[in-house]
């Protein structure tokens, strides 16, 4: 559920900062304007999302509007300078990124130099989003942890190799199309595995990419630098790192996502130029599926687990409240209709020699005590007596 | 000295200084699978949503006497939040909410304990969403006596509202009450004295 306050910051303010940026260095040219103007814009909405949210339950507790705006302030600070949760480090590598983005070769020397600095940043985004996390605590070894953090950032070092420039083979706007179509599918995706908040991020990162491509396309020519996208893939790959290790993000559609931010930013140097404008729809079109198929992943699961819910005889459903409200039965007449539904259909598998519903659907064990969950959890409520036999 | 007299004098002088010092405080292992911890919050006003989390470990010490020599350690796993609905419990455990794998504990930390009319009241400091605020909780000492096994057991509850917001989890306020009433009833299995 998210509150239209919510939505008009994340959407408005990184389109605005973003075309701001844009409009901003629309006369100098560079080659990191495109990126810089979207990341800053998801950056500003970033930070407006922690303020307003903050503000907004400061008022609906009852507190004044003005010290309401002056706590959101201060949570505002703290997640800028004390970051507490993993996404809170997110803005301070992207604005890294950017610096980085920004710094020509030679102000730190040799280019090489600048790479390793590139090489730290991706490897330091791993260790950052899940430092403190069960991953590093609890879950991995030192050497599991050791190798996925050393890979996931390798990986996303090599990526930015594949994509030094913006593909040139087709017309611009499809580009910038297909680029707005992916991060709505990683918002979408992400709002569907179980985070809202990840998934506002998600839609903040769409909201910047048409004002700043608007504006950036209308004052430069084809002619102009490639664009780079070193900080968008940071930024990029690290929504897919808080969705896949603190949301329910699957692993399948954490690929699928990547490949197509990939697919949709790649050159294809060796191609000849009639191949190379076919190659370069092809890799759109694929990148657009992928994206779509990620989205249709994420819309099954999460329709199929709502069924099973829905089959959850605690639950009391739509229909049968209805049923309730228009005098043919009562709530609890449900409630104890589904309990003894239940109970019938495992009489007789029972009396067919079939398991009980109990061992056939680990789920219902909440009506035995003594049995565990479908998550592995004893069962101790009810009548207090637990899996030790009390 | 023979060997007689000096064990009546070892065993007077264990007598006399074991009368003189103050008795220790009975120290107790929390046992999980008769601990219950249940928490209610307001679903747009209309109802309370209620849950528990099914994994909670600890420790005390307990003095009648000496409530200054009282101690209380309870950790909560936040992972085992259950709402009887998957989804939701999904949901909770995500950084909307408890943010679990990141934050994958509760913990009660007292700090002290002061003597009323009705029981004790526990001070100390909860750590929930990497956020640790002070707490006071009124605590009932249930009952005390043999468990199945014949170990000897003491058992409490206590009963205090939480705002979530104190603690960062600011999501879906208003929706989703920011009050959270929380139960919990503990049964210590007491360890003999050392």
């Amino acid at each position: 559920m998210i509150d239209i306050g919510e939505l008009a910051i994340v959407v408005l303010l990184p389109a605005a900062t973003a075309a701001g940026v844009a409009w901003w260095l629309r006369r100098f040219r560079p080659s990191f304007a495109a990126e810089l103007a979207i990341c800053w814009g998801w950056v500003a909405g970033n930070l407006g999302l922690v303020w307003h949210t903050e503000s907004a339950a400061q008022v609906r507790l009852g507190t004044d509007w003005l010290p309401a705006l002056g706590r959101g302030l201060r949570e505002l600070s703290n997640s800028v300078t004390t970051p507490s949760e993993a996404r809170g480090w997110l803005p301070l590598a992207v604005a890294l990124g950017t610096l980085l983005s920004c710094l020509p070769a030679s102000t730190l020397g040799k280019q090489r130099a600048l790479e390793l600095a590139w090489l730290g940043l991706c490897v330091a985004l791993p260790w950052r989003l899940l430092y403190g996390s069960v991953y590093l605590t609890r879950d991995w070894t030192h050497f599991e942890a050791s190798l996925w953090l050393a890979g996931l950032g390798l990986v996303l070092w090599l990526s930015m190799w594949l994509l030094p420039k913006f593909a040139r083979q087709v017309p611009r706007w499809t580009g910038v199309c297909v680029m707005t179509l992916l991060f709505v599918s990683l918002a979408m995706t992400l709002l569907m595995s179980g985070s809202k908040v990840y998934g506002i991020l998600g839609i903040g990162l769409a909201a910047g990419v048409f004002p700043a491509a608007a504006v950036l396309m209308s004052h430069t020519s084809p002619d102009d630098h490639p664009q780079t996208l070193r900080t968008l893939l940071l930024l990029f790959s690290g929504l897919i790192m808080l969705g896949y290790f603190f949301a329910e993000l699957t692993a399948v559609n954490a690929l699928l996502l990547y490949v197509s931010f990939l697919l949709s930013a790649v050159t294809w140097p060796d191609a000849t130029k009639t191949s190379t404008y076919r190659w370069g729809y092809l890799r759109l079109w694929v990148a657009s599926g992928l994206a779509i198929l990620a989205l249709g992943c994420a819309a099954i699961t999460l329709v199929r687990t709502m069924a099973e819910e829905a089959d959850n005889p605690y639950t009391i459903s739509a229909a049968r409240m209805n049923l309730a409200s228009s005098g043919i039965g009562s709530i609890t007449c449900g409630w104890n209709e589904a309990i003894g539904q239940a109970a019938r259909r495992d009489r007789r598998q029972r009396a067919h020699g079939l398991p009980g519903i109990v061992d056939q659907q680990g789920r219902r064990g909440h009506q035995c005590h003594g049995y565990e969950d479908h998550r592995g959890h004893e069962q101790v409520a009810g009548s207090g007596r637990g899996a030790k036999g009390g | 000295m023979r060997p007689f007299t000096r064990s009546m004098a070892l065993l007077c002088s264990s007598v006399v200084l074991a009368a003189s010092c103050p008795a220790a405080p009975i120290q107790c292992t929390i046992d999980g699978s008769h601990t219950s911890v249940i928490f209610g919050v307001s679903h747009l006003g209309l109802s309370y949503t209620y849950g528990r989390f099914n994994k909670v470990q600890g420790k005390f010490a307990f003095d009648r006497d000496d409530p200054a020599n009282c101690q209380f350690t309870v950790i909560i796993d936040a992972d085992s939040v259950d709402t009887n609905h998957s989804k939701r419990d999904q949901h909770l455990k995500s950084a909307d909410f408890f943010n679990t794998r990141q934050f994958p504990s509760i913990e009660f930390q007292g700090t002290g304990v002061e003597k009323t009319a009705n029981g004790i009241t526990l001070n100390g400091n909860v750590t929930m969403h990497g956020e640790t605020k002070p707490v006071t909780i009124p605590l009932q000492l249930l009952g005390e006596g043999p468990g199945p096994g014949g170990d000897p057991r003491m058992g409490f509850i206590c009963k205090f509202v939480l705002k979530r917001s104190d603690f960062g989890m600011t999501n879906m306020v208003g929706a989703i009450g920011d009050e959270v009433s929380v139960m919990m009833s503990f049964e210590g299995v007491i360890e003999p004295a050392q």
